[in-house]
């Protein structure tokens, strides 16, 4: 009589990943057991008995990865300001549009797309990939220069930073934390982690 | 001497610095791993093999490892860990730790001189 295999059905349902994975695994379990003397099927239950249920594994797997980007304890911790501090950016920037007494639809469009901007680049930073050091730079550097010339702007033309709700003192602070996200991003504690 | 069975607390709580440690020399994938675990520990810590795998893809999720998929050597398809660099840091910290619990404990338990 052809003995069933067990592994198959148990594995039935799962995430593709997570199944191909647990299937090599038990498997190589299997193999193991067979390589020591026992029969196939027996090999391939034992294997299961010591691995556990998979759909539970395959649960817990799913879980474990649902780690908010406070709790993961690979990104350095300037890494984390920098994430919070373009997400609060983004949320500002967002806000002028309802700060602003007469806001123009040019100043509602370069509020919002700075704002979609600065959240984006939060949230592309959360996903911790080092090599996003060089983007982040890029970004703080522009911030920077934005808020340079918006205070000049504010001399020059200041119907304009009333249009954006954005006076000298927010531009200067825009343009402080462009150069600080810069200065922290040049750190050598990151520059080492992103090598 | 009796053998010793490490407690499961104690053993979930080594866990992540176990597999940080292994996968330090070198890339590896899940049933290897476990077998290391077995033979550095001389089956002292009661491994089972499922509770490795949340732990893997919680460290994949945290940066400090990463994974690829390849080729066993019979063809099949498996998955390997390596580390990042980002968990150096995290080995020293763990490092750190289990030291000093380990100082304060051997102090603790030694012989009283009296």
């Amino acid at each position: 009589m052809k003995s069933s295999n067990p592994i198959t059905p148990a594995l039935a349902g799962l995430p593709p990943e997570i199944a191909a994975e647990l299937e090599d695994h038990l498997l190589e379990s299997a193999a193991h057991s067979q390589s020591r003397g026992a029969p196939a099927a027996d090999a391939q239950r034992l294997a299961l008995h010591q691995l556990g249920d998979p759909a539970s594994i395959a649960h817990a797997c799913h879980r474990a990865v649902r780690c908010p980007w406070w709790c993961r304890r690979g990104l350095p911790i300037e890494w984390r300001a920098l994430v919070a501090g373009w997400m609060a950016l983004g949320i500002f920037f967002t806000s002028r549009v309802c700060v602003a007494p007469e806001p123009s639809t040019l100043s509602i469009a370069v509020c919002i797309l700075a704002g979609i901007a600065s959240v984006a680049l939060g949230a592309i930073l959360l996903r911790g990939r080092a090599r996003l050091r060089r983007l982040a730079v890029a970004a703080s550097i522009a911030l920077t220069a934005l808020g340079g010339i918006l205070l000049a702007l504010a001399e020059i033309r200041p119907a304009l930073s009333t249009s954006f709700a954005l006076g000298p003192s927010l531009s200067f602070a825009l343009a402080t934390f462009g150069l600080l996200s810069t200065g922290v991003l040049q750190s050598r504690r990151l520059r080492r982690w992103a090598s | 001497m009796a053998q010793v069975k490490i407690s499961k607390e104690l053993t979930a709580a080594s866990a992540t610095s176990i597999v940080l440690g292994i996968l330090r020399d070198g890339e590896s994938y899940g049933y290897a791993i476990v077998q290391r675990v077995r033979e550095l520990s001389q089956n002292e810590v009661e491994w089972t093999d499922g509770m490795l795998y949340p732990i893997l893809h919680r460290l994949e999720a945290e940066g400090l490892i990463s994974a690829r998929w390849g080729e066993s050597e019979t063809g099949r398809k498996r998955k390997y860990y390596r580390l990042e660099p980002a968990a150096a840091e995290v080995m020293e910290d763990e490092r750190r730790q289990w030291t000093t619990i380990h100082r304060i404990l051997t102090g603790l338990w030694a012989p009283k001189m009296s």
